[in-house]
């Protein structure tokens, strides 16, 4: 591998076989892996550690829908448990959008019969967005109220993870 | 905000531990340049250290001191202690054992170069001359080097091997005798070395 | 990795960076452009044969073809009253030196997600560019699979957008052969397939969305950066935005952070923007479709 200057980072997601009603029907990893890459690295303080990477990997137990945003909140976790220098945690949140109503945080059964979907990861302290897609068709007043609930929930979840990495520092000591 | 010395609090990254016009981001805490607050970067309790007496910056330090203890890593300019795996015509590879007074959990290799043996006469070094695998060598991290490995430099004084066995075999370690020598205790034999000056 | 890496590999010089950065803040860009405008955009239609529905799409110096092919297929067990869609892209190694190898591949996988996310819509097929259910020839037994592959000849930039434009106007280039079913008499049976060689339906492509990248250099974004300006880039947002102004799709790239409200208005210039760059298009399809048929 070549010599850099900055960290980097490198992500993996995978699926148990058991993870699915239909077995070994786990969602695109490489696809996932890239989403998860985009949503992390921009919190990730790179210029900490030259020469070095940093691996993530995920492996989902059990997928009930909301995959990807719970992926990316928990790695971000496991990021900030394992003491990697970051500009802030990262929480992230999807809503679905059946016919005219938007779903938080939607089980499988509401993802397979969605019209449109809207995934964020943000930095709640910076308020900054890592990373945000969007699918479906969409009105500007949808996207906005979309980005309204999302990182209103972002930064509900966000508190979430700091109280529990409080804990979890505060019990080790 | 006040600025309460000693007193020490949970944080983890992203939250606001101070400002930086009345305070400076120490390990673990960094400036946001937008709004010039100072966040936290890691997970840990946070610390301000009162400014150095005499110091230019009379602005106290806040750090955050990370809820996990690493393991230490080589950084340009630390003094290390390394064991030689190898030695070739132009280089050495050493495998660092210690960054300052701390033993590192992880493998990271370091190569010294011909050049950077030591200080004078640099391009008459003969590595077969200054050292053998086994050896314990003090040397100081010049750079990160290559992707493989940092580069180490011995051309100090107070650098290069501090402990060696001699090559007879029975496994004596030996005594240095010049900056050059070193001697086996057992067999008077003398053998050529880098020799650091031990006080 | 980042595959926007290779962009970062053009070497500039710190004096060329001030210079594209301080263009930008003045909106007056190295190519004497503003920020919000365009490279001229040229279309040729039909340039492949072989396929059923082929474009050619240059934005300065960045070329790209799409082409279509339909092939008869059977429908997934899940949507039985519906076609399918596969996007791929391929970047070709003579596009740019980093393409060579595998170099091109990290980057391809990446377009071709961003090109499925901004035109097939959501789950349902809601708000999707192209109708699936258009595409069901005998329901639950026959339709049409539509393959689009999208080639990148130079890259100069702005890859995305050249990308969806060259692939709006390769659906408006495609004929779909009229195929008859003769249903055997017990529904177990085999259908009979006749595929016409000589009519054809055309796409309704009027809901084939665009993409507008806008990025972001400095504090100010533009939109159809090159490569030099994508160097200097610390994120980029592309929308799609369909004739009636809803936004189909939505991806961000580049690692930095961007201010929630920094987005909307990005979402409302990028859906500025689109209204022009429809027009834009839809004159010089129907420009390339005229003289193609010549």
């Amino acid at each position: 591998m070549m010599y850099s200057d900055i960290g980097r980072l490198n992500c993996n997601i995978s699926y148990t076989t058991f993870s699915t009603s239909i077995r070994g029907q786990g969602s695109d990893n490489k696809e996932f892996s890239a989403m998860l890459h985009k949503a992390l690295e921009g919190s990730i303080i790179l210029e900490s550690f030259p020469k070095t990477t940093v691996d993530v990997f995920a492996l989902v137990l059990e997928s009930g829908g909301s995959d990807l945003p719970v992926i990316i909140s928990c790695a971000s976790l496991a990021l900030a448990d394992a003491g990697i220098m970051m500009y802030d945690i990262v929480s992230s949140v999807s809503v679905t959008c059946i016919g005219k109503n938007l779903i938080i945080d939607p089980t499988s059964e509401e993802e397979d019969h969605q019209d449109a979907s809207f995934l964020i990861s943000c930095m709640p302290s910076r308020n900054e967005v890592t990373q945000l897609t969007l699918t479906g068709e969409w009105t500007t007043a949808k996207v906005h109220e979309a980005m309204e609930l999302c990182i209103d929930a972002c930064s509900k979840l966000g508190d979430i993870m700091r109280s529990c990495l409080k804990e979890a520092a505060s019990t080790l000591q | 905000m006040a600025i309460e010395t000693g007193e020490e609090t949970l944080v983890t990254p992203g939250e606001v531990v101070g400002d930086s016009s009345d305070l400076i981001a120490g390990r673990g805490a960094y400036v946001a340049h937008h709004n010039g607050k100072i966040y936290a970067s890691l997970t840990g309790r946070r610390s301000i250290v009162p400014p150095l007496p005499g110091s230019s910056d009379q602005k106290p330090k806040v750090e955050i001191v990370g809820h996990k203890a690493h393991g230490a890593v080589p950084e340009p300019g630390s003094v290390v202690i390394a064991r030689v795996t190898k030695v070739m015509a132009k280089t050495v590879s050493a495998d660092i054992m210690c960054v300052g007074p701390k033993a590192v959990k992880e493998k990271f290799t370091g190569i010294i170069r011909q050049q950077d043996v030591r200080a004078s006469e640099i391009d008459k070094v003969d590595m077969y001359l200054s050292f053998r695998p086994g050896d314990i060598v003090r040397a100081v991290v010049l750079s990160l080097g290559d992707a493989r490995a940092y580069y180490l430099s011995t051309a100090k004084n107070e650098l290069g091997v501090v402990s060696a066995q001699s090559m007879a075999g029975l496994g004596a370690t030996m005594v240095p005798i010049s900056w050059t020598e070193m001697q086996c205790p057992l067999t008077g034999q003398i053998e050529q070395r880098k020799v650091a000056k031990v006080n | 990795m980042d595959p926007y890496q290779f962009t970062k590999m053009v070497g500039l010089s710190t004096g060329e960076k001030h210079f594209i950065w301080g263009g930008i803040a003045q909106d007056l860009r190295s190519d004497g452009r503003q920020r919000l405008h365009y490279r001229p955009i040229s279309v040729e239609t039909g340039v492949i044969p072989q396929a059923n529905g082929s474009a050619r799409v240059r934005i300065g110096a960045t070329d790209v073809i799409a082409s279509i092919k339909a092939e008869l297929g059977k429908p997934s067990m899940h949507q039985p009253g519906k076609g399918k869609i596969s996007i791929f892209v391929d970047c070709s190694p003579t596009a740019a030196p980093m393409f060579e190898g595998r170099g091109g591949e990290e980057l391809s996988t990446e377009l071709a997600v961003a090109l499925q996310r901004c035109l097939l819509g959501g789950k349902s097929g809601a708000g999707a560019g192209i109708d699936l259910s258009s595409l069901i020839v005998t329901e639950g037994k026959i339709c049409w699979d539509l393959y689009i592959d999208g080639l990148v000849v130079s890259s100069d930039g702005n890859l995305l957008d050249a990308l969806g434009a060259a692939i709006k106007a390769a659906l408006s280039n495609t004929g779909i052969p009229k195929v008859n079913v003769d249903l055997g008499p017990s529904p177990d049976d085999q259908p009979e397939v006749n595929v016409s060689d000589e009519e054809f339906l055309q796409f309704d492509t009027s809901g084939v969305p665009v993409i507008v990248t806008l990025t972001k250099v400095g504090r100010h974004y533009i939109v159809d950066a090159t490569s030099d300006e994508e160097s200097q880039m610390s994120s980029a947002v592309s929308v799609s935005v369909n004739r009636h102004g809803h936004i189909c799709g939505l991806t961000k790239r580049g690692g930095a952070g961007l201010d929630p409200s920094v987005i909307m208005d990005m979402i409302s210039v990028g859906k500025h923007v689109s209204e022009q760059l429809i027009t834009v298009l839809d004159s010089e399809i129907s420009a390339a479709e005229a003289s193609a048929t010549d």
